[in-house]
């Protein structure tokens, strides 16, 4: 359409002009020429998107308006002042647009040959199908420029999202390619018995795993110094909170006893006066509260490390039958009731040499013992 | 029954699966050798023929090496360890390379030297680095008569790099990936061509192997061309969950994922010619600045602050001599 008025505005101008007039129609002709060329390109082309369609209107519209620099000032409106454009022209032409010109000639030039190039590659490679080619084009664009979802562009210097960028183009264009290979019926995935010779050697992947290990090592090392210092600091607190706990009670025991003591002697007992034994059990039992400290119920971990609440079974059976010394041991124990017996107190005193027999002697073997395992049971059942 | 036998056998010496062995079979006998561009005749008069899919893009490979491609690889003089292994790593990626020592330019410049090189190998494409100072590395990437591009190589990690895990096999052909701006610029879209002929394995060159490994991504982001090479993983998925999610995805049960083989680097396109080596200009990058310049413009900065410090020590006797009390008649009234 631009192209339209500039001719119109050709018309119009007057004979003085015409030299420059001839310049400008070889150029127009030329623009005209390669968007000649453009449209034999797009009717080439099979399906055209609209951002080349944009982008080739600018390239063209580009090249208008360098084409139009160098002979009309376009602000105004042609039919209006095409005699003050006349004018203009002549004080324009004469300084510094011959050099322009050349410019502008070179540049239509430079792009027309491109254009020539190119098209000429193009049109050698399509005659080849994918199979030959192997190129891929992703639908998705960079989000660096202003393609950008979110209309804000990615930093081009942000490393890890760049590559992030690039890896899930490359992503996209293998599953494109993947489905063009089974159409063309070229073998894609790589059969795990198929053995090649690789780019980088055996020697030097050791190396690369080698790193890898080294570098998760590191990452542990450093996660699990993180980790014992936390463990450390909690166990810390733990511990001192125990202590506390510990020294507290301890501290209220013993004032409680002392008071105790205080008051027991003032206080009214029982037995008129007379201390026995067991008057104060029951009181000293309050005082020791409901102490369960001594209880079985312990954390306690079991053969494959976790953690358990509530009784142990199996300790406390082994605790009952080796526990104190075994059997053995706790038949040589003195329960109360026996610490207490004094049944074989003789207050007269008859000790006897070596010929007497110990209390409660026994009756049938003669001077023979009975061994120790019988003795102990015997003991027993006294 | 018949048929399977002879897809067997055919397997073995073919390197890709195809139903219609019988007719290719019978098709073998009638070929003879001929150039790309009647096999490209042929190899239209094949596409015609539709699958069981319908897709046109049916056509199969006989096996047999038609597009043939050769691409001389090769540095000049001066080139440093860095970029001497990344001309390496090129080359195993390269299976249709040709090997040549280092150039050094004759009376007539680089551009002949490599010219009459291209023309004594019989190569299609070229790849030429080029080292300035020990310290620019550039690079040119032609095809033989055809055009030629120059750009000045960066952020180059070589395959050595332990951080680049990946691996493929030597000689699988890569998927050429490519960005969409691509196909919006009109230097890129003659960028792209260069590219494939380059970069892409011609399909069955006796060095390449059947399956595909490797993708090579190229992305234009602020002017510069990116290059990377990833490995396509494709491993079992764990269970059901799994292959039903990447099913849906990617139409297969495999979870796919790419690891980073390299080698990387960063091409800034300088200039575009027409010919090989030189010839008209097509395309000039504007925005790119040559690290001569940019080495000067930091030396030129540096010499700024002493510059400074004298200006701004011309200005201040300047302000102490202007700045003049003016005098006072009651100065003297009190003494």
């Amino acid at each position: 359409n631009n192209v339209i008025q500039v001719i119109e505005l050709d018309d119009t101008t007057s004979d003085e002009e015409e030299e420059d007039d001839d310049e400008e129609e070889e150029e127009k002709k030329e623009v005209e020429e390669k968007e000649e060329k453009d449209q034999e390109k797009k009717d080439k082309k099979d399906a055209k998107d609209d951002v080349e369609m944009e982008v080739e209107e600018e390239n063209e519209k580009k090249e208008e308006e360098t084409a139009e620099d160098t002979s009309k000032t376009e602000e105004e409106t042609p039919a209006d002042d095409a005699d003050m454009e006349e004018e203009e022209d002549d004080d324009e032409d004469d300084d510094d647009d011959d050099d322009d010109e050349e410019e502008t000639l070179k540049q239509a030039a430079k792009h027309k040959a491109l254009l020539s190039v190119t098209n000429s590659l193009i049109a050698k490679s399509t005659k080849l199908p994918f199979g030959e080619r192997f190129d891929v084009t992703p639908s998705t664009h960079l989000p660096f420029g202003k393609h950008n979802k979110d209309n804000n562009p990615l930093d081009i210097h942000d490393d890890l999202k760049r590559e992030l960028a690039f890896y899930n183009l490359a992503m996209e264009a293998t599953i494109a390619a993947r489905d063009l290979c089974h159409k063309s019926r070229i073998p894609f995935s790589r059969p795990d018995d198929f053995f090649a010779e690789m780019v980088k050697t055996d020697d030097h992947m050791a190396m690369v795993k080698d790193r890898l290990i080294f570098e998760t090592k590191k990452m542990d090392a450093v996660a699990q110094r993180k980790s014992n210092k936390e463990q450390k600091l909690r166990a810390k607190e733990k511990q001192s909170n125990k202590l506390e706990e510990k020294a507290r009670q301890k501290r209220e025991h013993m004032q409680m006893t002392e008071q105790w003591a205080k008051t027991a002697a003032a206080s009214n007992r029982g037995s008129g006066g007379v201390l026995n034994d067991g008057d104060d059990s029951a009181y000293l039992q309050k005082l020791a509260g409901n102490n369960n400290n001594n209880n079985k119920k312990r954390a306690w971990t079991d053969r494959d490390g976790n953690k358990q609440f509530g009784v142990n079974k199996k300790r406390e059976a082994a605790d009952k039958k080796y526990g104190f010394g075994g059997k053995r041991g706790r038949f040589k124990q003195n329960d109360p009731k026996e610490a207490g017996d004094m049944s074989a107190f003789n207050p007269r005193g008859n000790f006897g040499g070596a010929g007497t027999k110990g209390v409660g002697g026994r009756k049938g073997k003669g001077q023979q013992r009975a061994g120790k395992r019988a003795r102990d049971a015997s003991r027993s059942r006294k | 029954k018949q048929k399977s036998k002879k897809q067997k056998v055919e397997r073995d010496t073919t390197q890709e699966v195809s139903p219609k062995e019988e007719e290719k079979a019978q098709e073998k006998e009638e070929h003879t050798d001929q150039e790309v561009g009647e096999e490209d005749q042929s190899l239209k008069q094949d596409e015609p023929r539709t699958d069981e899919n319908g897709g046109d893009e049916a056509f199969v490979s006989d096996g047999r090496y038609r597009n043939k491609q050769r691409c001389l690889v090769l540095c000049s003089r001066g080139v440093t360890a860095r970029y001497r292994h990344l001309l390496e790593d090129l080359r195993t990626l390269l299976p249709h390379h040709k090997k040549e020592s280092k150039l050094d330019a004759g009376s007539d410049g680089t551009g002949q030297a490599v010219n009459d090189i291209l023309q004594m190998r019989s190569c299609n494409s070229v790849v030429f680095l080029e080292c300035r100072k020990r310290q620019d590395c550039y690079m040119w990437l032609g095809l033989a008569g055809g055009p030629s591009a120059r750009f000045h190589v960066s952020n180059i990690h070589t395959m050595d790099e332990l951080r680049l895990t990946g691996n493929c096999m030597k000689g699988s052909r890569p998927i050429l990936s490519f960005d969409k701006s691509f196909d919006e610029f009109h230097h890129l879209r003659l960028l792209k061509h260069l590219f494939i002929d380059i970069f892409g394995t011609p399909r069955g060159h006796p060095k390449s192997k059947p399956f595909v490994d490797r993708v090579m991504g190229f992305y234009s982001a602020d002017g510069k061309v990116w290059v990377r090479n990833y490995q396509i993983l494709e491993q079992q998925p764990l269970n059901a969950l799994e292959a039903h999610l990447s099913k849906k995805q990617t139409n297969t049960a495999d979870k796919t994922s790419l690891v980073e083989i390299g080698p990387r680097f960063v091409l800034n396109p300088i200039r575009i010619f027409r010919g090989s080596f030189g010839g008209q200009t097509l395309y000039q990058n504007s925005d790119y600045v040559s690290p001569n310049e940019i080495r000067a413009l930091e030396k030129k900065g540096k010499g700024n602050a002493y510059q400074h410090r004298k200006q701004s020590l011309k200005k201040r006797k300047e302000r102490t001599e202007a700045i003049v009390l003016p005098h006072d008649p009651l100065a003297d009234v009190f003494q």
